[in-house]
């Protein structure tokens, strides 16, 4: 009975998300439309888009039992969604501006464009695809655990897996059909479900604990500390992961997408001025509530289940709603990584010129359900045998933010060359896979220092000594300061204006 | 760009934004990334950790909103100018 009230109260959910789906789908024309839904959504979407692609289900799993088992450091989260916040805000002039007046579509078209080089691009796609990969299996897999809790004991924790590997498959239909739009749309219903329900049953928890008499006061005070000098961490692996975490941000093509979804400049900075409190009250309430939690001797024995365990207390009602949130996070996080795949495979990567739009969507769409179908696949394949896939998920984040450079010094520098870029990102990648394997946390004799972070500084070096040395040639430099000039320009501008023709810039 | 910041005023606003937009940035990488502030305010005592983990991100969120505003003041002082 408990399990038919819990699958039926996400079925209803479900059925919301798709009836909403269905009402508001809309013809895509052309790419554009498609991949980034024609440039055309306000700030509240922008804003919900951002967290329900930012936040994935993990959130309540791996994050709520970081905090359950290690204490602040759970906090992390935090400073670097916030920096990425701020960052998206001084981004949004450029990348809107170079977005609309190139067509740009997806983040490797981006970086492609500011070098005036094919390499750059198809580098950053594979390494985008590549890195994305592990989190899309992971994202079909997480779904197990909902679907274990709430069918209470009535499926084995395989079979809870392969339940939700099929409610994401399904979903996936219409993704492809329907994508960036349908996307955004259904990132709206998803984040009011998984941030504003997560953050009432959080705050909700908290006070049951505190009633149980679980406060602050019964957490042991190693949970009160970050790791310092002398500490098998080192006193830089705080640091090391927030500033991992924040320039990766946009470094996931999927994330970075969401700033060409966005009406105008103004709508993504009104929208980072709105998520930023609404990702610190959701994430904060999740947090403190794990961290409170952890004196349940349940939860210390499988911190990750915290998010459930606790929720159990309020019966099958309360354990379904708790079951939803994560749903709806996940379903956000996992259609955008598929989207973001398929279009830069299509786009970025195999880059058909002769096709025409409406083929490149047909293309766009097949490479979306070859995608999710490799990842249902791999979900299937690995449904039992999730420490190595979270394993490799953490050493992609280590490869992924090696775009941090090329992307960030190509906004803000405008000295920076192909060369140094394609070489920098490579140096790096090579420095954090080899010291990945070497020291999967932190590097001890470099104060906690992570292998990203080592790799970051490599890649830092050898693309501004490449820029330097071999500056580009005056008609690379005259369109690259064109292009800054046009940076500021929030305006439908006719692209012959610019000085592309002379940029040898591969077109799409 | 000039035809778009005609008056000595607006182009005051914009050194201006740029000076506020610089301070903002740092403010916030510094309460984020500076591993001193972290373990000196992090140190095992409830007191001081909460008010780290919860103070130091709403003033992010504080200047992130404040950014905006001003933003969104000057733009509206040049479209007037305009």
């Amino acid at each position: 009975m408990n399990m038919t009230i819990a699958y039926g109260l996400v079925g209803v959910f479900f059925a919301v998300v798709i009836a909403v789906l269905e009402l508001t789908k809309r013809k895509a024309d052309t790419l554009t439309d498609y991949a980034v839904a024609g440039r055309s959504f306000g700030p509240w979407f922008q804003t919900m888009s951002f967290l329900n692609t930012w936040l994935p289900g993990t959130v309540f799993i791996s994050f709520a039992g970081l905090a359950a088992s290690s204490g602040l450091i759970g906090y992390y989260l935090i400073f670097y969604s916030l920096i990425a916040i701020v960052l998206m805000y001084f981004m949004a002039d450029k990348v809107h501006a170079w977005g609309r007046i190139h067509d740009l579509r997806t983040q490797a078209d981006f970086v492609g464009m500011r070098y005036g080089s094919r390499t750059v691009r198809v580098v950053a796609a594979v390494i985008g695809v590549v890195s994305m990969f592990p989190w899309l299996i992971l994202g079909f897999q997480s779904l197990g655990l909902v679907f274990s809790y709430l069918s209470f004991g009535a499926i084995s924790a395989s079979a809870a897996i392969f339940v939700g590997i099929g409610v994401l498959a399904v979903r996936q239909i219409w993704t492809v059909r329907m994508g960036m739009r349908g996307i955004v749309i259904s990132d709206m219903v998803q984040g009011i479900a998984a941030y504003g329900l997560g953050f009432v049953m959080a705050v909700g928890f908290i006070v049951w604990l505190v009633g149980q008499g679980l406060g602050f006061d019964r957490l042991p005070s190693a949970f009160l500390a970050l790791p310092g000098m002398g500490s098998e961490l080192g006193p830089l692996y705080f640091f090391s992961i927030v500033l991992t975490g924040s320039l990766g941000a946009w470094c996931w093509p999927d994330i970075f997408v969401r700033l060409f979804t966005a009406k105008d400049a103004r709508t993504t900075k009104k929208s980072s001025a709105q998520a930023a409190p609404l990702l610190l009250l959701f994430a904060f309430a999740v947090i403190t509530m794990a961290l409170l939690a952890h004196a349940l001797p349940s939860v210390a024995e499988a911190p990750d289940n915290v998010w459930f365990i606790v929720a159990s207390n309020g019966g099958v009602v309360v354990l379904a709603l708790a079951g939803i949130a994560v749903l709806a996070a996940t379903m956000g996080n996992v259609s955008a990584i598929a989207a973001a795949s398929g279009t830069q495979v299509t786009q970025d990567i195999l880059q058909w010129k002769s096709l025409d739009d409406k083929r490149r969507v047909a293309h766009a769409k097949i490479a979306i359900t070859a995608i999710s179908a490799l990842a249902i696949v791999g979900a299937v394949i690995t449904a039992n045998t999730v420490t190595g896939l979270v394993s490799l998920a953490m050493t992609s984040y280590q490869g992924i933010v090696q775009l941090a450079p090329a992307l960030y010094l190509g906004l803000f520098w405008k000295r920076g060359t192909a060369a140094g870029a394609t070489l920098g990102m490579l140096v790096g990648f090579a420095t954090a896979a080899i010291l990945q394997i070497l020291y999967p946390i932190s590097i001890g004799w470099l104060l906690g220092l992570t292998s990203g972070v080592v790799g970051l500084i490599a890649n830092t070096a050898v693309y501004m000594l490449c820029s330097l040395v071999k500056p580009p040639s005056v008609t690379e430099q005259l369109r690259v300061d064109e292009l800054f000039i046009h940076a500021y320009s929030d305006h439908k501008q006719d692209p012959s204006t610019t000085t592309e023709a002379l940029s040898g810039r591969q077109s799409s | 760009m000039n035809s778009q910041f005609p008056s000595k005023k607006a182009a005051d606003g914009r050194r201006r934004a740029h000076l506020s937009h610089r301070i903002a940035l740092w403010l916030c990488l510094f309460i984020a990334l500076f591993p001193p502030l972290h373990l000196a305010m992090v140190n095992g005592s409830l007191g001081s950790a909460m008010t780290y983990m919860a103070g130091g991100p709403a003033v992010m969120v504080l200047v992130i909103y404040l950014l905006r505003r001003s933003d969104d003041q000057r733009s509206r002082q040049e479209q007037e100018a305009l």
